[in-house]
């Protein structure tokens, strides 16, 4: 199966959707201006994935995800460098420590904000599907981006789906992913969701 | 059985959780409010089942939790609320009047075909309050560590100025005593041949080789305390000092295997000074010996000679500032070069048998290096 450009630009879409609700929430709950965009979309098959390293750094990374089950099925996560995650939830709560570090309480903050992007996102894509999908609870992990691609069932079939997100926070932007790993077949379920939803 | 009450028994399974843990409807109404969020609230299940959730807690009628919780009921994913953007989701106080501290979740149950919402409130009061002390322990050290980087770097640079204060003053005395010197040699050819005078004369040239001497002492020992310590290894120290010391009358033995002392760098003077003292004052020394045994707080260096010893009587004079035949400061320097990272030394030998120094290193500043096979 190829996944052809009109395909990555709608997913793109359902993606930007998504954050784009998770940002209004965001500034809503924080009182701060918050903007998030997602420029670029890239689709890799399981298979392929060592071809893009430079796009998947090898490093541990702050990661909360969300699994799904139904005709779509897999995981997807919101993943940032650990530095970036604590100053990330930093800016959200404007706390002004000298040196951020995630401690127990930044990882049940950035473990919300994971949940409140990925839900708008997962609710985005579910729109597009026939379907109710059911879901597994929300939870944070250190590990690097090909390792979580790993997690799942190392189908060289699956898709992975990783989707540059840039938040800006009164005027200091972070970098990370989203990620969506989707199980053999959930891909086929996806497009047709969006075909569906185009005609 | 009422509506409320048949539907409280089919969640009490929920009951004995110690987490708070309510069930609304699409409605919002309260279908299940178990006995730990009872005794939180003091708001027993019968005063509030049935009854609207948003219009008893006005606090969470409000889009950014109705936007999430709305999702739960469509059997969308569960949604989180940290404690730090949500202390008090439904609020409730501890025994003390505090505020208690909760991290929530809201989790979709399917009940037939429509979706309930399951709250579920962890209390994390302590666990807030030892992340928070924590983080205030963190910033005192961080503050405390910037302050005393700051010192160091200004205590650097004063004691780099006044070493140079220090060399340029120390060169300038010794070039004005170099010209008394010269002047007393020539008042003393010139004079005539008194001995009062003679004898006056000499006076003021031993007092001026002496002034010479305690300043070329000061440049030898400028970066006291200047440098930070170091580990360095005792035998090689001892080798270096005793090829610049020892004829081949004397023996030397080392018996401290790969030792190494954290010392200020200038541990090497405190060595020579040791091999020293005894070549010039052990008189008789054939031998000397070096040696390390550890004990239960601290390890033993010792160097010990077969000379004539030190009396009981100068057995702490001896590390007295200006004790001895020359200008007294060379034991007094060891001990205070040593007492940088908290070693200490003694006079322990037996008089007519030889001078025996002990040098008590504390177990965190010797190590003994294991010496790989070849």
């Amino acid at each position: 199966m190829e996944i052809d450009d009109e395909a990555i630009d709608a997913i793109r879409e359902l993606i930007n959707i998504g954050v784009g609700r998770a940002a209004g929430l965001l500034n809503d709950m924080t009182s701060r201006k918050i903007a998030l965009r997602v420029p670029s979309v890239r689709v890799i098959r399981y298979s392929d994935l060592s071809h893009f390293t430079e796009f998947i750094p090898a490093e541990e990374l702050s990661t909360i995800t969300l699994g799904f089950q139904g005709p779509l099925s897999g995981l997807s996560a919101l993943v940032f460098p650990p530095k970036s995650a604590a100053s990330l939830v930093m800016l959200l709560t404007g706390e002004t420590e000298q040196t951020a570090e995630l401690d127990a309480i930044r990882v049940e903050t950035l473990k919300e904000v994971g949940n409140i992007i990925i839900n708008a996102v997962m609710g985005s894509i579910a729109n597009v599907l026939d379907h109710h999908l059911t879901f597994t609870l929300p939870s944070y992990q250190e590990i690097s981006l090909s390792g979580l691609a790993r997690s799942q069932n190392n189908h060289s079939e699956e898709w992975i789906v990783l989707a540059n997100t840039h938040f800006n926070i009164e005027q200091t932007d972070i970098e990370g992913n989203i990620l969506l790993v989707l199980e053999v077949g959930s891909m086929d379920s996806l497009l047709t969701g969006i075909h569906r939803m185009n005609r | 059985m009422s509506e409320p009450e048949c539907l409280y028994k089919n969640w009490a399974l929920f009951d004995p959780l110690p987490v708070g843990v309510v069930v609304l409807d699409r409605e919002y109404r309260v279908h299940f409010w178990n006995r730990c969020i009872a005794e939180w609230t003091a708001i027993p299940p019968a005063a509030i089942m049935g009854t609207d959730f948003f219009e008893r807690f006005k606090n969470l009628d409000r889009h950014r939790y109705r936007a999430r919780i709305d999702q739960v009921f469509s059997g969308g994913p569960a949604a989180f609320f940290s404690s730090q953007f949500h202390p008090h989701f439904i609020p409730s106080r501890l025994g003390n009047g505090a505020l208690r501290v909760q991290t929530t979740s809201v989790v979709p149950v399917q009940d037939g075909d429509r979706f309930l919402a399951m709250i579920v409130i962890e209390d994390v009061t302590d666990l807030v309050g030892q992340v928070r002390a924590y983080r205030e322990m963190k910033t005192i050290a961080e503050k405390e560590l910037e302050e005393r980087t700051k010192t160091q770097e200004a205590l650097h640079i004063a004691n780099a100025k006044l070493n140079m204060v220090s060399d340029i003053t120390r060169h300038d005395i010794l070039t004005q005593i170099t010209v008394i010197s010269g002047y007393l040699y020539l008042l003393d050819e010139i004079l005539p041949d008194d001995p009062v005078l003679k004898h006056y004369v000499h006076k003021i040239q031993n007092a001026s080789k002496i002034i010479e001497k305690f300043l070329v002492m000061t440049r030898e020992y400028d970066q006291f305390g200047v440098k930070a310590p170091v580990w360095q290894d005792v035998t090689s120290e001892v080798h270096k000092a005793a090829g610049m010391i020892l004829t081949g009358s004397i023996r030397i033995e080392i018996n401290t295997g790969a030792l190494e002392v954290f010392a200020d760098p200038m541990f090497e003077k405190v060595i020579y000074n040791l091999i020293k003292n005894a070549y010039f004052h052990g008189k008789k020394v054939t031998k000397i010996h070096v040696d390390f045994i550890e004990q239960d707080t601290h390890g033993v260096l010792t160097i010990e000679d077969d000379g004539a010893g030190v009396p009981p009587e100068q057995k702490q004079k001896i590390f007295e500032k200006g004790f001895g035949i020359n200008i007294g400061l060379g034991l007094f320097l060891s001990r205070e070069i040593l007492t940088l990272t908290g070693i200490t030394i003694q006079e322990t030998g037996m008089p007519g048998s030889g001078a025996r120094f002990e040098l008590m290193i504390p177990k965190a500043m010797y190590r003994l290096p294991k010496v790989s096979a070849v």
